[in-house]
């Protein structure tokens, strides 16, 4: 109990004491700033970080979509694949094509999963992370006192 | 898109610059301008900004990681195995804040990196849509949309501004001008780099500058229009060359090109404004071809390797594969090296076959650089930046040796005609056929080339074929695949061309052999391999030019050494044998005294010494056209007075031995047949051309020009007008480092009668060519000679002076031999009276000479009664008298 009451004095002064000490050292304009900097992170985060979030997105998505060449299938679906062009080959080759197509685009949306996942992880962390932040902090404080 | 750069920087709207206007750059429908305020407290406030965001990122990972301690600090001391219970989590403790505090805190640092990177505009997304103009608008509302150039600007170029302004102020000049401007990018890495290539000292250039500093009006510094007009030029620049930032390469350009006196600067130091724009052009190909690796790197992985296209539409091709090289497999695989330049020629090329679905034939010499384009053509292939008709194909080359060689099928012909069915049925082939001279004429039952016609009239695919302009003009323009074929011609790239083709490859021979090139080398590269070799072609002379001098210097053994112009003179003068070299001390010394030294052997025909002296001197300083022999001379007079010992002389003393002569005797060549002997014929090399071309640097002698063939004569006429003549094995020969010198018989009587008569040589000379000589030769060929000069013939003086000079060879024999021989002033009077004949000039003298004075001391040296230390005396009347030595 005393050592968690320690350890607990120990992280709030080392928090301030950081703090005090940047600050101090700084011009009034510079500082305001650095304080603006600091103020406008979430801002940030939500604005033109989640901008630039959807660029990847969008990016990393089409990047994909290129490398699956579902178009490309999909454009050729009934060129017969190895040029063979007797019916059975045909046949065989539309039958492949539709599988692929199927099967690429299977694979798009296994990766537009993870995608999607990435996003929410983007905008949902910050967030939770603050407030268990806040949580312990606030609840630590009630507790000490 | 490429904006005339030069073209953008010369027109400088400073002429018509209103005063109270701002100057900066349209663009897309946004005004660029330098809005940033630059003085000491600005200056000083955005420096410290920048600190403070940079301890802002440090103090922030720092925050974290001191956080992230403590929470491990917590857990190790206080809670342990607590950590996997949700009660934990759930309850309050100063712990877990830690932990999350830390996250916080580390999520902190990507998002100003991010930011810092984003305040920083990214000139490449600036559209140029239209084209960039430099304007003064008269008041900022005038824009609707504005942008400060200054979050364009690197750190460098910031930097650079910051020091402009900072020298301004610490000289008090009113205003901060070209001159601070270009002062601050001395201060900066680039530029320093720059000038290190360019072979200059920044000494050299600080101290005239200063000079030049002091003259302009004091004043309290400001950073105002001039200055704000010259970062407009910059950012103009740096638009137009697609840089990302503005570098201070850029700034330095802009201040380079605004202020004459730094133009006249660099001129003392032989850096002409076009070789700057060439070095600033090697600056920016270097990021070029970094971040052009890497975009492709990128779009190759989207390219399959195997012989299958995306759309797997295609067939398995294994003969095909087996006779053929796979061109865009290699270039996926990075083994082909990136094209620099060229663009109208690929430009052509593609123009060519989109717009017919037409085979081409590129035609050019060889090591003009036709590989390179198809390997640039792989490229673009696989970054599918092609027509439609190149899209998703394959770019195989054909080897015709491994088709006449392959198994299979009763002959090459129907190998090569199943390959291309292959070709046919595969339907993503194209056809690369390097020297297509080769296939015609090739195959046991049909010509290949006739196959490959048929086969392209079917319309399945074409070809891109290259050959030498020699072979297309014999045999691919009456072959029956000519009208198949587009012609596009590629030439040698041009000098500014050549010399980026040098920069870009020049970082991969640096790497290798740990040199370090100057500019200076490239250029003397590109300059001297294109005027003095003469086989093969610019880019590829030029580059084996520095690949072989990287090794040279290399060799040195010192590390990191630098590759200068004289290194690259010394290779090729060695490997020409033409001293290109700039004149030493020596050399200089030499030439100046050519005159003295030829006298020693040469007595009399002062006009005569005096010409070939000159024309010497002119050659060694480059102050004579290119296009022709170094001199053509004819000498004239009568037999033994000196001209063919004047040829000797001169190419002893200048030479260095009298074999650097090469010498022809016309009366040999006196019939037509006897041309094939000189330049070759019938797939001989001639005795002539193969001398001059062994070694372009020489003396080349004429005797008895008046005998030779007129055909003959006229082949001359070539060689004095044009410097080159074509041999029998079809090579130019360059005749344009050579002295010529023709003797001639012809007049001989009318010289001497009129030397008798007295008249001055100058008048002979004139009735010479007006009328004596008309008979012997035509008119245009005499005309061709730069100097005809007239031997006069020797008189009595000059025969003495002769005799002294053979008896002084007597002498050294008999020096050798340990014996003293000396000859009295009479008995050599009275020998050149014996010798003199005007007629025969001074070779009676050279008989006389042996009989009187070599036969009486052979006899006296046999009868053994002569020993070392001994001295012969030869009096009058041809007396020898022998002085015993004194005993020892």
């Amino acid at each position: 109990m005393v050592v968690n009451n320690v350890h607990g004095l120990l992280v709030k002064t080392a928090a301030i004491s950081y703090l005090l000490l940047y600050c101090l050292g700084m011009q009034p304009a510079i500082f305001k700033d650095v304080l603006l900097d600091i103020v406008m992170f979430p801002v940030w985060w939500y604005s033109r970080g989640l901008l630039l979030m959807l660029q990847w997105c969008v990016d990393t998505l089409k990047g994909y979509a290129k490398y699956m060449a579902i178009a490309v299938w999909i454009k050729n679906i009934f060129v017969p694949m190895f040029g063979q062009s007797d019916w059975q080959s045909r046949l065989i080759s539309v039958f492949m094509r539709s599988v692929q197509i199927v099967g690429r685009s299977l694979g798009l949306v296994v990766i537009a999963g993870g995608v999607a996942l990435a996003l929410l992880v983007y905008i949902a962390a910050p967030i939770l992370i603050a407030l268990q932040a806040a949580y312990h902090v606030i609840g630590s404080l009630l507790y000490v006192s | 898109m490429s904006l005339d750069v030069t073209d953008l920087i010369l027109k400088n709207p400073s002429a018509d610059r209103d005063e109270g206007g701002i100057p900066g750059v349209l663009v897309d429908g946004s005004f660029w301008h330098w809005q940033r305020a630059v003085d000491e407290v600005s200056i000083g406030q955005h420096q410290a900004l920048q600190s403070a965001r940079k301890f802002e990122r440090y103090a922030a990972g720092a925050f974290g990681l001191m956080l992230f301690g403590l929470f491990a600090l917590g857990v190790a001391l206080v809670h342990q195995a607590e950590i996997i219970t949700l009660d934990f989590w759930t309850e309050p403790s100063w712990t877990a804040a830690a932990l999350f505090l830390s996250v916080l805190a580390w999520l902190f640092v990507p998002y100003r990196l991010v930011n810092d990177k984003r305040l920083q505009q990214n000139l490449k997304r600036v559209g140029l849509e239209t084209t960039p103009e430099l304007t003064t608008i008269p008041s900022l509302a005038a824009v609707e949309r504005r942008h400060d150039i200054a979050e364009a600007a690197d750190d460098d170029a910031v930097k650079a501004v910051e020091e402009a302004y900072r020298l301004a102020v610490k000289s008090t000049h009113a205003e901060v001008g070209a001159l601070h401007i270009f002062a601050g990018t001395l201060a900066t890495t680039p530029v320093q780099i720059l000038f290190a290539r360019l072979g200059i000292f920044l000494d050299d250039v600080r101290d005239p500058l200063r000079r030049r500093l002091s003259t302009l009006p004091q004043g309290t510094a400001v950073f105002g229009s001039q200055a704000h007009e010259l970062m407009a030029q910059a950012f103009a620049r740096a638009l137009s060359t697609r840089r990302s930032t503005l570098s201070a390469l850029d700034i330095f350009a802009a201040a380079f090109a605004a202020e004459p006196f730094l133009t006249d600067l660099f001129a003392s130091k032989g850096i002409t404004p076009e070789e700057l724009e060439n070095a600033l052009a090697w600056m920016r190909i270097s990021d070029d071809l970094r971040e052009r690796y890497f975009a492709f790197r990128k779009a190759a992985a989207y390219k399959p390797t195997s012989n299958m296209n995306r759309s797997m539409t295609a067939v398995a091709t294994p003969f095909l594969d087996s006779v053929s090289y796979d061109l865009t497999r290699s270039a996926v695989q990075g083994q082909t090296g990136l094209l620099v330049g060229r663009e109208t020629e690929m430009a052509n090329i593609l123009r060519a076959i989109e717009g017919g679905d037409q085979s081409v034939v590129l035609v050019g010499q060889p090591g003009v650089g036709k590989e390179a384009l198809i390997d640039g053509l792989a490229d673009l292939m696989v970054e599918e930046l092609v027509p439609e008709v190149l899209q998703d194909k394959r770019l195989l080359k054909l080897s015709v040796p491994h088709i006449v060689s392959a198994e299979g099928g009763t002959g090459a012909d129907e190998r090569f005609l199943f390959a291309l069915n292959q070709v046919a049925r595969s339907g993503n082939v194209i056809l690369v056929i390097e020297n297509i001279h080769e296939l015609i004429g090739q195959g046991s039952g049909i010509d290949l080339a006739s196959i490959l016609a048929g086969e392209l009239s079917r319309g399945y695919t074409f070809v891109i074929a290259t050959t030498t302009p020699q072979a297309y003009t014999e045999i691919v323009e009456r072959s029956v695949i000519a009208p198949k074929l587009q012609k596009i011609l590629i030439e040698e790239p041009g000098r500014n061309e050549a010399i980026r083709v040098l920069e870009a490859k020049v970082g991969g021979i640096e790497a290798k052999h740990k040199v370090i090139f100057t500019y200076g080398a490239l250029a003397a590269a590109v300059d001297l391999s294109s005027r003095y070799m003469h086989d093969g072609a610019l880019p590829e002379k030029a580059i084996e030019v520095i690949k072989e001098v990287a090794l040279v210097v290399a060799k040195r053994g010192q590390a990191n050494a630098w590759v200068k112009k004289e290194d690259v003179a010394t290779l090729i003068s060695e490997r020409t044998r033409i001293p290109v070299t700039e004149v030493s001390q020596g050399d200089a010394e030499k030439l100046l005294h050519l005159e003295e030294r030829v006298h020693e052997r040469v007595i009399g025909q002062e006009p005569a010494v005096k010409a070939v002296a000159s024309a010497l001197r002119r050659a060694r300083t480059e102050l004579r056209s290119g296009k022709r022999p170094i001199a053509n001379f004819l000498f004239l007079g009568p037999t033994g007075v000196g001209k063919t010992e004047l040829a000797k002389a001169t190419a002893e003393v200048y030479f260095g031995n009298e074999q650097a002569m090469v010498r022809f005797d016309m009366s040999e060549y006196q019939d037509q047949n006897s041309i094939t002997r000189l330049i070759g014929g019938n797939g001989q090399a001639g005795l002539m051309t193969e001398a001059v071309r062994k070694n372009p640097f020489c003396l080349l002698l004429l005797d008895e020009l008046e005998k030779a063939h007129p055909d003959i004569l006229n082949l001359f006429l070539q060689v004095m007008d044009d410097g080159r003549l074509t041999d029998g094995l079809g090579r130019t020969v360059d005749f344009t480092n050579i002295i010529l010198i023709a003797t001639s018989n012809a007049g001989t009587s009318f010289i001497q009668d009129q030397v008798s008569a007295g008249t001055s040589l100058i008048a002979i000379k004139e009735e010479l060519l007006e009328r004596e000589l008309r008979t012997t030769y035509r008119p245009e060929f005499l005309n061709r000679f730069d100097d005809v000069i007239v031997f006069a013939p020797l008189t009595r003086e000059d025969v003495v002076a002769i005799a002294y000079l053979l008896i002084v060879k007597v002498v050294e024999r008999l020096k050798a031999k340990g014996i003293e021989f000396t000859v009295t002033d009479a008995a050599i009077h009275e020998l050149a009276e014996q010798g003199y004949d005007p007629k025969f000039g001074a070779r009676p003298l050279r008989r006389v000479i042996q009989e009187k004075v070599e036969n009486p001391l052979a006899d006296y040296l046999l009868k053994g009664q002569v020993g070392r230390r001994d001295t012969l005396i030869f009096d009058q009347g041809g007396e020898i008298t022998l002085q015993k030595a004194v005993e020892l």
